[in-house]
């Protein structure tokens, strides 16, 4: 992933035109957005959920979540990026229940043994979102606590706490 | 993907975190580009009644209840089941689709018709998330000897007094029982379900469906409940909605019409009324269930679709036990049941409140939160802890009395597997009432407590800001203090704190002498005065507040691994003075 494509908050900001959505038609410039930046946003959400089916789900979602709060969206890159973080950690949350009730077939395995790949996996929700969007999108810290809704502070706790949980699972 | 250099790291510490970012960049291109561009679809009309139900079509009768629970728990989220239906068939490095998902519009009038319905499982994937005909309130509710079915019968008589109807009981699993019900009248065709619950006090119908209708987009905050409806029939007529309370009594002003039977006029109509799909209405409402209506209407009641719809502030009882404990130290006393005596706000049916007393001020746990300020933290269903957080909330807002300060903030509780994304019991509204310094300090200690005692955030929202959503207000960049936080010790500008400058020694020096009546301003006018004195200059923006205790703060301004800018500051009889600066040499 260009780390660009989903830190950068003025390509987008432009697109957004008086048109707004029309319904029944997505606006032209969601969709040259879906087309320029879809597989970025998938790839963020499958590091932070793990499962590629659920990734793309998510980002569909976003994408009509976007489209449907497109009038008062003013930076679509932004919001977009910001909801796939926050279902993306819903969703981490809701793995609890889904575990309990489960519903479907777990997604076939065929990579190989990734050890750090799995701890990443065993992080909680907002430790696995810092650590991705830090490491991944290159994204400040100053910018990661205004998109999980925290402070700086708490989002280098989180980092750091997480990379002594990922070093303790791998070292076991 | 650039990596940052950094220093005052240890190696070993940037080793593993070059490791994770190889590990993230080499996991992320696992998910590859489609082959090519494809092109795009026209917009498809969404099946509302199945693509995002968390069913599955296996499931067998006797897990029904428990399943049906589950149904309800996830159904914020229905989009776990789809996305793990699909996993099942998805191998590792194929390709994902692109192509862009259906988009809801209400010119998307011919929704596709539901399956055949042929159970409970098939009832519940045609209803709205969130209506619960399995543990929700009755909308209809029989004689205490009377069997089920004459219950489903008298039912129907009375929501369609002028059409004859077929009624047979297509799945009976206790406590429950499910009828089809049809019309087949001078040319008119209709079908539909009615769920019966059996209680000890006799059976009650739950939910009634009518097939081709479609309860789409529902939406209920504490007091507002829109919907979108959605029939397939194009030659019914009207189609009207109502909201009715649980007794069946109509909210609002309805219209009325005579039937051929009834010997009274009945109303419908109330909330909205269209000529054909769709429909759409919003009303408001207070913080109660309600039932939803939705019928056509072509000289007499054709059909029947009502369903109990749950304020998503106060569906139920969240539990006997706070769900926070604080420890309030010798300041306060032990937990008393009871709101605060300084909270104007009484208690709402089924929320439980307690609080802790003390001389100056007094802690308050309310759970769930109020419906208004769970209404802060509903944009697309969200927990508080991805809203964006702002500064405190004090004064009447909160319902204290004139005088009085009051803060709160709202604390994330319980675990995932009773926090649906919209379940109003993973929230704990804890105010603080009474002198405002004390409100401020509780406010921080716990904010400060919660973030790093639990895995979960609090976020105190300020109404004035309006509902968060993903594009939520947030500091600007440009305030001078942009966030709070505390430590028990000064923070320090490490040597070096400056990339490229290995080892290059922080500039430091000491304060100029203004005493202002608040920390920020000596701050301000600290960075004002030795504008012209440092080089580089001081930041003047993007500092973070950082209590040590009541007569010390620090200000902070951090690059990407540790502090650069420190300002530190004292409290003396006299007000708020600078003591001393350090700051990285670049």
């Amino acid at each position: 992933m260009a780390s660009h494509s989903l830190t950068d908050r003025t390509s987008a900001h432009q697109l957004q035109s008086t048109t707004g959505a029309v319904d029944g038609e997505w606006p032209a410039a969601l969709v040259e957005l879906f087309r320029a930046e879809r597989i970025n946003f998938v790839r963020l959400a499958y590091l932070l959920t793990g499962q590629r089916a659920v990734a793309e789900e998510i980002v569909q979602d976003a994408f009509i979540s976007t489209c449907q709060a497109w009038a008062g969206v003013l930076d679509p890159t932004r919001y977009l990026r910001t909801t796939v973080v926050n279902r993306c950690r819903s969703w981490g949350r809701h793995q609890r229940v889904v575990r309990a009730y489960p519903v479907g077939q777990p997604e076939a395995v065929t990579q190989e043994a990734d050890e750090l790949w799995d701890a990443l996996g065993r992080l909680d929700p907002r430790r696995r979102a810092a650590v991705v969007l830090r490491y991944y999108a290159d994204m400040p810290h100053a910018e990661i606590a205004d998109l999980l809704g925290c402070r700086p502070a708490t989002v280098r706790t989180s980092i750091h706490r997480a990379l002594i949980q990922l070093r303790q699972e791998i070292e076991r | 993907m650039s990596g940052r250099p950094s220093s005052g790291r240890k190696p070993d510490t940037d080793a593993f975190e070059h490791e994770i970012r190889t590990m993230l960049v080499r996991r992320a291109a696992d998910v590859s580009e489609g082959t090519g561009a494809t092109p795009l679809p026209a917009i498809a009309p969404a099946d509302f009644t199945t693509t995002r139900r968390p069913l599955g079509p296996g499931r067998r009768p006797g897990k029904v209840l428990v399943a049906a629970a589950a149904v309800l728990v996830v159904a914020g989220f229905g989009a776990v089941y789809v996305a793990q239906s699909r996993s099942a068939t998805t191998e590792a490095g194929a390709p994902i689709t692109d192509t862009l998902p259906p988009k809801l519009s209400p010119t998307d009038a011919t929704a596709a018709p539901p399956a055949a319905i042929v159970g409970l499982d098939d009832v519940l994937a045609s209803i709205p998330p969130g209506v619960d005909p399995v543990g929700g309130p009755p909308i209809y509710r029989g004689s205490d000897r009377e069997l089920p079915e004459a219950t489903a019968r008298d039912y129907l008589a009375r929501r369609l007094p002028d059409l004859p109807f077929l009624l047979v009981q297509v799945e009976e699993m206790e406590p429950l029982a499910i009828y089809r019900w049809s019309v087949d009248e001078s040319g008119y065709q209709a079908s539909g379900s009615v769920v019966v619950r059996q209680e000890a006090a006799g059976p009650v119908v739950t939910l009634a469906t009518t097939d081709g209708i479609a309860v789409s987009s529902l939406e209920r905050t504490a007091d507002k409940l829109a919907a979108l409806v959605l029939d397939d029939d194009p030659d019914h007529g009207l189609l009207a909605a109502d909201v009715t309370t649980l007794g069946g009594a109509i909210l609002g002003d309805p219209t009325t019409t005579d039937g051929a039977q009834r010997t009274g006029p009945t109303g419908f109509g109330s909330a909205g009324i269209a000529e054909g799909s769709p429909l759409s209405f919003e009303v408001t409402l207070a913080p109660v269930p309600v039932v939803v209506r939705i019928q056509r209407v072509g000289g007499t009641m054709l059909s029947i679709t009502e369903l109990v719809v749950e304020p998503t502030g106060f569906p139920r009882s969240c539990g006997d036990t706070p769900p926070v404990r604080i420890d309030v130290g010798s300041q306060l006393g032990p937990l008393e049941a009871g709101p605060a005596p300084q909270s104007s706000v009484e208690p709402l049916v089924n929320q439980a409140v307690w609080h802790y007393p003390g001389p100056v001020n007094t802690i308050e746990v309310r759970w769930p939160a109020d419906p208004t300020r769970l209404a802060l933290l509903a944009p697309d269903g969200l927990l508080p802890d991805q809203i964006p957080g702002q500064g405190p909330l004090t004064g009447a807002a909160n319902g204290a009395e004139p005088g009085l300060s009051a803060g709160y903030v709202l604390e994330p509780v319980g675990s995932a597997d009773r926090a649906g994304a919209a379940d109003p019991c993973s929230v704990a509204q804890i105010a603080i009432y009474g002198d405002p310094a004390a409100v401020e300090w509780w406010q921080t200690a716990l904010q400060g407590e919660l973030s790093f005692g639990l895995p979960l955030t609090v976020a105190d929202l300020d109404p004035a800001l309006g509902p968060a959503g993903s594009d939520g207000a947030q500091p600007a960049p440009e305030q001078l203090v942009i966030g709070s936080d505390r430590s028990t010790q000064r923070p320090q500008v490490p040597d070096g704190a400056c990339d490229g400058l290995p080892g290059a020694p922080a500039r430091q020096g000491t304060g100029d002498g203004t005493v202002s009546a608040t920390a920020e301003a000596t701050l301000e006018a600290f960075l004002a005065a030795t504008a012209t004195t440092t080089d580089p200059p001081l930041p003047t923006t993007g500092y973070t507040e950082v209590q040590i205790d009541a007569t010390t703060i620090s200000y902070v301004v951090t690059g990407d691994s540790s502090p650069i800018v420190v300002v530190d500051l004292s409290h003396t009889g006299a007000g708020w003075t600078v003591d001393r600066w350090a700051a990285s040499p670049c």
